[in-house]
């Protein structure tokens, strides 16, 4: 195995090593690597191949900022109990909006909204 | 259309591989609400791959959120700045002879693989923690320098003539004449409308306006809107020795008013190159010192990116005063040298140098 000197690269194997970790430094503070898929088979694919997961094994966490706020809370619901769902249910909400106090404070969102 | 994400580490405790998924809503009234499919996937991978770093032609810089001040100059940036590059690369014609090198810096301990991954292709990352944690600490670095410089250019002052030559160097020729150009018709329009506005009020109006953007969502709007009243606030405090009340004293207002401006973005860049506590250059040089010194073969692109860090390690008394500050508060570290263990093949041949930068060894 050759012992690099990246330092002095003397050798026209080290100069060219230091420019591929020169390349690679410069990418990688430029372009941090990423992807976009737009498709469930197609990210379900990419996990298969890439790591041997599935989507089902995958834990999401919602994020909920300043600019989209309300529409999570029409969506999802806010609050959070101690099994993680909401305490005000949403549209989506798999807690049951049982109370008409919660029914209507979900149109109220809405209409706000 | 609204968007809500969700955010995913597939691999326990792996914070280089995170996915981002976008649902995107749209609600009319409580009867028409709607879900757009398919949702949208976006994949922060580890390392690189070698098709990756072949293909490479275009360097993203500033796209981050921030707040208040950062805001202000990061809407003029994205304004101007598609980020587009043309530099190629000499290492696209030694496409096959890559890999073998590749292969050359794992074994030399420079590089390893990301060993989650079993895709096509192999992906690689630097070995070393401390160069990966220091390019985090170079990016901020550069997108807050830059947000302040692209805000300076685009509404003060042409770009001197340093300047100029690393964005050429950065983005390329082309890409670095339509910045500077948009930048010169940016400065152009905005002395015409600051000469027609009759006081500060109306002046500090116009420029909130310029400054957020377009579909900046109202939260932005605020920040933009916040910062650009606290700075007229300040003003007013400050620079004011009387209310003017004439039209003549009002516009004269305005042009203070302007270069109270100027001298509030130049005070910031004086504080990210040499203020301690602005997190800017002496910062990375407390925490990354040693890694600087280290990767000495990188400081012609660092310089690049941000000349200041380098300025740093020829000015032997400021050097000395981070070393100092750094022995307050890693008081523990002190008298240690540095350990080179974990990149054996990097020879340095200035032991003396190295000890006088930094004897932080932060381990991985």
């Amino acid at each position: 195995m050759l012992k690099l000197n990246l330092l002095r690269q003397t050798s026209p194997e080290e100069i060219l090593c230091r420019k591929i970790f020169k390349k690679l430094f410069f990418y990688l503070l430029h372009h941090p690597p990423a992807k976009t898929i737009s498709s469930e088979e197609e990210f379900d694919k990419f996990l298969k191949s890439e790591v041997n997961l599935s989507s089902k094994d995958l834990n999401w966490g919602r994020v909920s900022t300043g600019s989209n706020h309300e529409i999570v809370e029409i969506i999802y619901g806010y609050g959070m109990r101690r099994d993680g769902g909401p305490i005000i249910g949403g549209l989506l909400s798999s807690s049951k909006l049982n109370t008409k106090k919660e029914k209507s404070i979900l149109l109220q969102n809405i209409e706000d909204y | 259309m609204e968007s809500i994400e969700f955010i995913c580490l597939p691999i326990t405790g792996n914070i280089d591989f995170s996915v981002t998924k976008t649902e995107h809503w749209e609600i009319r009234k409580p009867s028409r609400i709607r879900k757009y499919t398919p949702d949208t996937y976006f994949i922060t991978l580890p390392g690189v791959s070698i098709s990756e770093l072949m293909m490479d032609d275009s360097i993203c810089t500033i796209c981050k959120d921030f707040d208040g001040q950062e805001i202000v100059s990061m809407n003029l940036l994205m304004k101007s700045n598609n980020n587009t590059n043309s530099s190629s690369s000499s290492l696209r014609s030694n496409c096959i002879e890559v890999p073998r090198r590749l292969v050359l810096l794992m074994q030399n301990g420079l590089l390893k693989t990301v060993s989650d991954f079993h895709g096509n292709e192999v992906r690689y990352v630097l070995a070393d923690g401390r160069l990966r944690d220091f390019i985090d600490a170079l990016r901020n670095i550069h997108e807050r320098e830059f947000a302040l410089l692209f805000h300076k250019w685009a509404l003060f002052e042409e770009p001197s003539k340093d300047e100029e030559n690393r964005i050429t160097r950065l983005l390329g020729k082309k890409e670095a004449q339509r910045i500077f150009r948009d930048a010169e018709m940016s400065r152009f329009q905005h002395r015409k409308k600051m000469r027609k506005c009759n006081d500060v009020g109306e002046y500090n109006q116009y420029l909130k306006e310029v400054i957020s953007g377009n579909d900046d969502p109202d939260w932005r709007r605020y920040s933009v809107d916040s910062y650009m009243d606290g700075s007229l606030k300040n003003f007013k405090e400050t620079k004011r020795n009387r209310i003017p009340v004439t039209k003549k004293e009002l516009k004269k207002d305005v042009l203070k008013y302007d270069q109270f401006l100027r001298e509030k973005l130049e005070a910031d860049l004086e504080d990210l190159y040499h203020d301690p506590d602005s997190e800017g250059v002496d910062f990375i040089w407390l925490i990354h010192g040693l890694t600087i010194q280290k990767y000495e073969f990188l400081h012609d692109i660092i310089r690049v990116i941000c000349p200041k860090i380098i300025e740093v390690s020829e000015d032997k008394e400021r050097l000395s005063k981070i070393n100092k500050y750094r022995l307050e508060i890693f008081p523990g570290r002190k008298g240690k040298q540095p350990k080179l263990s974990d990149s054996p093949s990097i020879y340095v041949h200035d032991q003396a140098s190295l000890i006088s930068a930094s004897i932080i060894d932060d381990h991985e």
